[in-house]
Parts: C-alpha cells; sequence; structure tokens
C-alpha cells in the first residue's frame, strides 16, 4: 500500500501500513501478486469474490486496505472536524459497485473516529477510485464546507491481492526414482514470508505466513484464498519460524509461530478460519507442556517423547525432527535417534513409509525436496526433487499410492508455493 | 548498526539458514579501549561500534534517512520541526526501554562529541551552535515531550537534516551507559579481546550469532596464521566480503609551504600516477575517475585535470596504517620525483588525520555514508575556498532531491579542484572469512556489520 501526501520531500517516514512514509513511497511495499498476470476482469472479479468470501475481519482485500490506508490519512488531516464522505467517482469499470463498496468500508473505519455528518461546517472528501497496472488507487480531495477551501489532498493505493494463486506448470521435477511426478505446478510470488505449510483434506492448503494464516482451496485454476486471519504479532525476529499442526480429523489446526505470544486453535469448518482457542505453548503430540519458541529465534523448545528436549528446526508429529544443525532425528522406542544425514529446515511425511525434507546442502540458488526412507532414512535418498530457491517449509498428505507435497520455496524476488503429486512408477 | 536495516540480510538461499547458533572470531589491527560510542576510525573502532551500538536513524543506500531506534517520523512547521517516534518495545542492554529522554541525552551527547556530523547537525539546532561551543546547557532544538517522542528544531528546513543521527557518535545509550546494539559487550580486555553475546531484545531481532569475539591482532602479516590455525573466522583483507567502500585520499595541508601554492598541489595531483596505483598495489580499486566519495556519488565526469610542475622543499606525510605499504611508498616515489623531500610517519588509523604533517595520506570512508554529509565531512578537513564552500552549501540546503545530487556532483567537483583533497583510488573494504560464514556484510561507510552473520553447523 502506497499513500502520499503533500508535503516537503523528505517529510516523513514510518512502517507501513502507517503510510507516510518516505522510504514506503519510494518502493512498492507490498510485492507484486499474482494479480498481475490476471486480466483487468479477472482482477475485479477477483476483488469482488474476495469481497463476497472473506471474513468480515479479512483486512486483506484491497478495497478494505484502501479504506484503511485512506481513512487514517483522513483522521489525520482533519483535525477533529467533522467529515462529510461523498461517494466516490468509479474509474475501475466495474460498474460503480467497488466505489460504493470503498464508501461504506470508508465510512465504517471513520465511525468513531472522526463526526460524520452531511451538512454544516464539515471536511466533504471527494475522491475518485481507479484501477492501475495490479493496484486499486484512490484520490481524494480534502474541501472546507461551506466555502470549498481545498484543505489537503492525499492519495492511496492498494495491491490487488492474490485471492486466486494460479497454478503453472514448473517445469520437469527430474529427479530419477521410485516415484512418478504427476504434477509439478507453482503459484505465483505471495505477499509475505512462509513459515509453514500444510495440506488439509483433498483440497484444502494452509499457508502460515509471518503475521497471518490462510486457508487456500486448490481446484483447476490454483489455490483460492478461502479465508485469512491476522495473528497477533508483537516480537520482532531476524529469521521467525513457525509451526502448523492440524489436528486429526482435519477440523482444527494449532498454529504458532515465534513472533507472535501464543498459540492459536483454528477451526477450518466451511472454508473459514475461525479463532477458537489461544494459548502459552503449542500443542503437540506426546508433548505435555507443548512446544515453544526460543525466544528471538526460529528454534523450537520441549520435551516430545521420544525426541528429547530439542531445540528443534522442525517436528512432525509422526516422530521426526531437524536439530538447529540441520541433522534429522527420528523417534525411537529406545529414544531419539540421531540420523547421519544433513537436511535443511522442511519435514514432513508423505506417506508413512516416507520422509520428505528439504536439501542440507550449502547455500546456492538451488535447493531440493528430499525423498527419504523413513524405514532406514541414513539410506541415500529415494528421489531428489530440484527446485529454483530454498525450501523454507514443507507440508505433505497422501498415501503408499498418492502423495501429494506442497513446499514453500523462497528466491530472490520472494516466496511462491510447490505443488508436488506423486504415485508410485510401480504399483 | 542502523543502517543494516538498509542494506537488506542480503541473504544466500540456504536450505538450513539462517541458522541461530554459533560464534564468530574476528581479527583486527587494533581494538578501542572503551566501548563508548564516538566516531573514532579504524576497523576495531567500526566493528565494535556497529556490534554494541543503535541508532535512532540509519541511512540507506540511496542516503536516506530509514527507521531503526526511531520506527518514523514526521515533520511540520514548514521542515524545521521534526517529530521521531520511537519503536515499540526498544530496549538497551540492561533491560532498560529505550525512551525519549534517553536519546534526548545521548543527542546532547553526540552534539558536544568531535563527530563531524554532529558539527553540521548543531549548525541547524536552534541553539545548536552555543550549546555544542559549551557556551550554555540550553538546548531549544531538542526536546522529548513524552516518553516515545523526540522533536528537533532546526532554524530553518534542512535537506536530511537526520542523517547526522545515523553516525556512530549519535548512538543511544541507557543512563547508564549501556548500549542497544545487536551484541551486548561482556568480558572486555581493553586494547586486546571483547567478548561480546547476543542480544535477545535487539530492535531488529536477536542477531543469529550467539557469541562474537573480537580479537586484537599483532599486525596484518598474522592473519594467515590465525585464520589457518582457526583462532580466528574473519579478518581484514582479501578475499571474502568485499565493498568499494573507501577512497585513498591524500590530504594536502595548504596553510604549509609546499602545498600552500596551488600550483605545487596541482602538481602532485598530475605527478601521482593512479592507475598504476589500482593496477598493481590496490586489488579490487578503481581509478577512473578519481572521486571523494566514489561510492555515495556515480561519476558524472566533473572536473579538471591537473597541470604537470614542480613542487619542492621537504614535507612530512602522516601514512595510515591501514595504508597498503606499496601503496604509500608508491605515493612517496612520486611525490620524491616532483623533487620533495619526504618523511613518513606512520600513524594508527583511528589518528592520522590529526597528526601535525604537511600531508596526509589515508585510507578515508565517511562517519555517515550520505553524500552531503561525507562531503562536508571532507570540507572540514580540506578548508576550502568560497567558491566551493558556497557549491557546497547550496547543495546541502536544496531540498528536491533531484536537485539536491546535481548539487552535489558540482559541489564534489570544486573540492577536488583545489587539489587539497586528492582522491587517488576507491578502494574496497574487505574481509577474509572462513567458508561457512554467511550474512556478513561491509555497509557503506566501510565497517564489518555481523548482525546479519551466520554460520553453517
Amino acid at each position: 500500500m502506497e499513500l502520499g501526501v503533500l508535503a516537503p520531500a523528505y517529510s516523513s517516514c514510518s512502517p507501513a501500513p502507517e503510510v507516510d512514509s518516505v522510504a514506503a513511497a519510494r518502493k512498492p511495499p507490498l510485492r507484486a501478486g499474482g494479480l498481475r498476470a490476471l486480466a483487468k476482469a479477472s482482477r475485479i472479479a477477483a476483488v469482488l469474490l474476495a469481497l463476497a468470501i472473506a471474513a468480515p475481519a479479512d483486512a486483506a482485500a484491497p478495497l478494505a486496505r484502501l479504506a484503511d490506508a485512506l481513512a487514517g490519512e483522513i483522521v489525520a488531516a482533519v483535525h477533529g472536524s467533522a467529515v462529510e464522505v461523498a461517494s466516490p467517482e468509479d474509474r475501475t469499470g466495474s460498474g460503480g459497485s467497488l466505489a460504493l463498496d470503498l464508501a461504506s468500508l470508508l465510512r465504517a473505519r471513520l465511525e468513531g473516529r472522526v463526526r460524520l455528518v452531511s451538512s454544516g461546517p464539515r471536511i466533504r472528501v471527494g475522491s475518485v477510485l481507479a484501477e492501475g497496472p495490479g493496484r486499486l488507487w484512490v484520490s481524494a480531495r480534502l474541501t472546507e464546507e461551506p466555502g470549498g477551501r481545498l484543505v489537503d489532498v492525499l492519495a492511496a493505493s492498494a495491491e490487488a491481492d492474490p485471492m486466486l494463486l494460479s497454478l503453472v506448470p514448473a517445469g520437469s521435477a527430474g529427479g530419477a526414482g521410485p516415484l512418478a511426478v504427476v504434477a509439478f505446478r507453482r503459484t505465483p510470488l505471495l505477499e509475505g514470508r512462509v513459515l509453514d505449510v500444510a495440506p488439509v483434506g483433498e483440497d484444502r492448503v494452509l499457508v502460515l505466513y509471518e503475521d497471518a494464516l490462510a486457508l487456500y482451496r486448490l481446484d483447476e485454476a490454483g489455490l483460492a484464498l478461502l479465508s485469512r486471519h491476522e495473528l497477533p504479532v508483537s516480537l520482532p525476529v531476524r529469521f521467525p519460524g513457525g509451526t502448523i499442526y492440524v489436528a486429526s480429523g482435519e477440523g482444527a489446526a494449532w498454529v504458532l509461530t515465534s513472533r507472535s505470544p501464543r498459540a492459536v486453535l483454528f477451526g477450518l469448518d466451511n472454508g473459514r478460519l475461525e479463532d477458537r482457542q489461544q494459548a502459552e505453548a503449542l500443542f503437540w503430540p506426546r508433548t505435555p507442556r507443548g512446544l515453544r519458541y526460543r525466544p528471538g529465534t526460529n528454534l523450537l523448545e520441549g520435551s516430545v517423547a521420544d525426541l528429547g528436549d530439542g531445540p528443534f528446526l522442525r517436528l512432525d508429529p509422526r516422530g521426526a525432527a531437524v536439530a538447529p544443525d540441520g541433522r534429522l532425528w527420528m523417534a525411537s522406542p529406545d529414544g531419539p535417534r540421531a540420523i547421519d544425514v544433513k537436511v535443511g529446515g522442511g519435514l514432513a511425511r508423505p506417506a508413512p513409509e516416507m520422509i520428505a525434507t528439504a536439501g542440507g546442502g550449502p547455500p546456492g540458488p538451488r535447493d531440493a525436496v528430499v525423498l527419504l526412507d523413513a524405514r532406514d532414512p541414513g539410506r541415500p535418498p529415494l528421489q531428489s526433487l530440484p527446485v529454483d530457491g530454498a525450501v523454507r517449509a514443507l507440508g505433505a498428505r497422501g498415501t503408499s499410492a498418492k502423495m501429494r507435497l506442497v513446499a514453500a520455496v523462497e528466491e530472490e524476488r520472494g516466496t511462491h508455493l510447490v505443488l508436488i503429486d506423486l504415485a508410485p512408477l510401480t504399483p | 548498526m542502523a543502517a543494516l536495516a538498509v542494506l537488506g540480510p542480503l541473504l544466500l538461499y540456504a536450505a538450513l539458514g539462517p541458522r541461530y547458533g554459533g560464534e564468530l572470531r574476528v581479527g583486527v589491527m587494533e581494538l578501542p579501549a572503551t566501548t563508548e560510542p564516538g566516531a573514532e576510525r579504524g576497523i576495531g573502532a567500526g566493528l565494535v561500534s556497529i556490534l554494541v551500538h543503535e541508532t535512532l536513524v540509519g541511512v540507506d543506500e540511496a542516503g536516506f534517512p530509514s527507521p531503526a531506534l526511531a520506527q518514523g517520523w514526521s515533520t511540520a512547521a514548514g521542515g524545521r520541526e521534526w517529530t521521531l517516534r520511537l519503536r515499540e518495545g526498544a530496549a538497551f542492554h540492561d533491560g532498560r526501554p529505550v525512551g525519549a529522554a534517553d536519546a534526548a541525552r545521548s543527542i546532547r551527547r553526540f552534539l558536544r562529541s568531535p563527530s563531524f556530523a554532529a558539527a553540521r547537525m548543531a549548525e541547524g539546532l536552534e541553539e545548536g551552535v552555543s550549546f555544542r561551543a559549551g557556551r550554555g546547557d540550553d538546548l531549544a532544538g531538542v526536546s522529548a515531550p513524552d516518553a516515545r517522542r523526540i522533536v528537533l528544531r532546526f532554524a530553518q528546513a534542512q535537506a536530511l537534516p537526520l542523517a547526522p543521527l545515523a553516525s556512530p557518535a549519535a548512538a543511544v545509550t541507557s543512563a547508564g551507559g549501556a548500549g542497544a546494539g545487536p551484541f551486548v559487550p561482556a568480558a572486555p580486555v581493553p586494547g586486546r579481546r571483547l567478548a561480546l553475546t547476543a542480544f535477545a531484545g535487539h530492535v531488529r531481532g536477536r542477531p543469529y550469532l550467539d557469541r562474537v569475539e573480537v580479537v586484537a591482532l599483532p599486525d596484518a602479516s598474522a592473519v594467515p596464521s590465525e585464520m589457518a590455525s582457526g583462532r580466528i573466522d574473519a579478518a581484514p583483507g582479501e578475499p571474502g566480503i568485499t565493498r568499494l567502500a573507501a577512497t585513498l585520499l591524500l590530504l594536502l595541508d595548504p596553510s604549509r609551504p609546499p602545498f600552500d601554492r596551488p600550483v605545487a598541489r596541482a602538481a602532485v595531483a598530475a605527478a601521482i600516477d593512479r592507475g598504476d596505483l589500482v593496477r598493481h598495489l590496490i586489488p579490487g580499486g578503481d581509478d577512473a575517475p578519481s572521486l571523494l566519495v566514489p561510492a555515495l556519488l556515480p561519476p558524472l565526469g566533473l572536473g579538471e585535470t591537473p597541470a604537470p610542475g614542480r613542487a619542492t622543499g621537504t614535507s612530512t606525510l602522516a601514512v595510515g596504517l591501514d595504508v597498503p605499504p606499496v601503496a604509500s611508498q608508491r605515493v612517496v616515489a612520486h611525490l620524491t620525483t616532483l623533487g620533495l623531500r619526504v618523511a613518513v610517519v606512520p600513524s594508527s588509523p583511528a589518528t592520522v588525520l590529526a597528526a601535525p604533517t604537511h600531508a596526509h595520506l589515508v585510507m578515508w570512508s565517511p562517519e555517515v555514508a550520505e553524500a552531503g554529509l561525507a562531503l562536508a565531512e571532507l570540507a572540514a578537513r580540506a578548508h576550502p575556498g568560497a567558491a566551493a564552500r558556497a557549491e557546497l552549501a547550496a547543495a546541502l540546503d536544496e531540498t528536491e532531491p533531484s536537485r539536491r545530487r546535481a548539487r552535489l556532483h558540482r559541489a564534489e567537483a570544486a573540492l577536488r579542484s583545489e587539489w587539497v583533497l586528492v582522491p587517488l583510488a576507491s578502494v574496497p573494504v574487505s574481509y577474509r572469512t572462513r567458508p561457512g560464514v554467511h550474512g556478513a556484510v561491509v555497509d557503506l561507510a566501510g565497517r564489518l556489520m555481523l548482525e546479519d552473520a551466520w554460520v553453517e553447523p
């Protein structure tokens, strides 16, 4: 989101979304998302879809963010005066519906912060809503009424969010092995850093961002955002960690990030994320006191039966862990067993007899999803699926006959999801 | 320090990284006797400062102020009043929150420090000049109206008035002297060794490394053996992390013969074969064109070619110990060829510019990596003539970014044209590291930054 006010050069700076920032104004705070590639009609449709299906608290909708930003600026500019919000002029080609929605959202956000009136001495907000490449813009003119004296001119923009993460083939996964790569697709770049991913059911994917949890539905077109819930984020962490634990039955998921002071249990019913419960620690099987992040790091701590006290970089609920030094640990009846294999920061179980990890190689432009035999993970990998970037998180779901892996892959420009469907070459 | 916010993490894409944990031992040629904030020169002082301390603002790659302990700022009164808002949760190493009173007290300390950036800031602040001169303790230009806001009032609107606060000397400390940087100093052996541990409460998050140890080495020749033995993990020198962040600079004293004559100064400038220096003696250097602040102002082709001539007499030349000996020897040879008898005075990088010699040969990096401040810092050392002073003043007062940059180019050329400041080469500041060290960077002021450094297991 960007917003500029008429002010001297170098006049002010503050982090987004408090958008009076010179720094923010010189670089787009919101990354280009998938909608850049979509046609204009698709973008507007996606926005309307967002408005239609998003939860009321879903601040990710671009129109809502636009209203947030503009409301904040109006409150700052009017210095307590009464305000009249005129219906914006709509130049988006949407038939005026977006402008009407913007006016409603704007009024809702101004309610209680300024006195809204339609007559008498007031500051009148006249605005124009327009659409640029991948962005929605609003320009607002504040005039003193009666009289029409210009008080200020404000402008805000919001990138149209990727409500639909279209999936495109990501080329050959390569890597000979016992599994056939049935599909290997990737999304456009996501907004923000992804800490963990988890497939839920046949067609849903949970994505844990640094500051939010999002639930997507997978269909032919791609990953459609069903619901997004902001997380309490209060702790500065240079390279945060995050973990999703999908409860049995898949109707709920616990999440915890190292930027958040509390774990949150979300219900997943009806395609909506519902904040059901909060706790000081993340629920984890066979971990009586739960898991916590070591303050300021991405390292999990907690006493996990058969795996010890950690710290852990990653944990799999079926008894595997990645230690901070990249060593793989497996639970066993005799206690934790160190495996002589170095892996990266992703860990998942696509099938009972298989472990998926990120590669453990040195820094470089490429990484891999490495498939290990869970019965003897110290043996050479079953298969290695190279990706461009670094695998930051892995989620998996499946059976011996059909597996789906979801990887969050970070590259220079940002993070995208890679969806990999696998099946055994021989039944 | 805060400038890292600007540089960004510069991380390579590693499957297992960045990683929390581990230790890094850095060898330097000299360690400061204290960890208190200051603008002292030298690699050791710069490193310790950046590890221990945090400033209110940093400067980004383009020279614009960026948030650090202050999360943002706004202006009023036509650009004369600036209000900085402190970041929520910012804390000192002693656990106390960073408050506006601490910031205001630190700014007052800064304004009375020898820092050039402080001098520049004091010139603009209301009552700043008299306060800096010690003529009184009143300082109307700095106030803390509440626990989270600091208000700076300037006599007139300025371009980038907050940039001086990115100076290491402007670091914010608690009443007890604690810093707010990414590492907490522990177990110092003054001048020899300083151990530091990760500060969990750092404003940008705990650094990756658990511990950093800075060790004073007897001399540069010890680096290879110390690295090979594993006693240190990083030290100044090629190859490794590098950035063109320093200028090999010859300063001639125009108040003393023979350099009181412009013709003699021009002759010196013309006599030194910069290409020869760079090609043979300064690996990674850049001589074309020679600029005072090459990393901050890209070449525009402005400036004059010095006229060859002769200069005779005796002069003393203070040479910083961080200047490669072969390069200083070549410079002395060039001066001798002109007819000068030169006596070399080897000096510590921290004090070389204060040596009472006819000339100084230094490896110079700016106190604050912002072009205007950097030129002002050089001008303060060169005492330029009226024309160059006017160019520089016009540039520093310009508030429109594009016009300001154009004026800075002209000011830079004007400063060079007097041949008091003779840039000989742009020089990389380099550190070698052992394999498996990532995320360490050199900033535009030539300082090694370790807050995003991490080590492979």
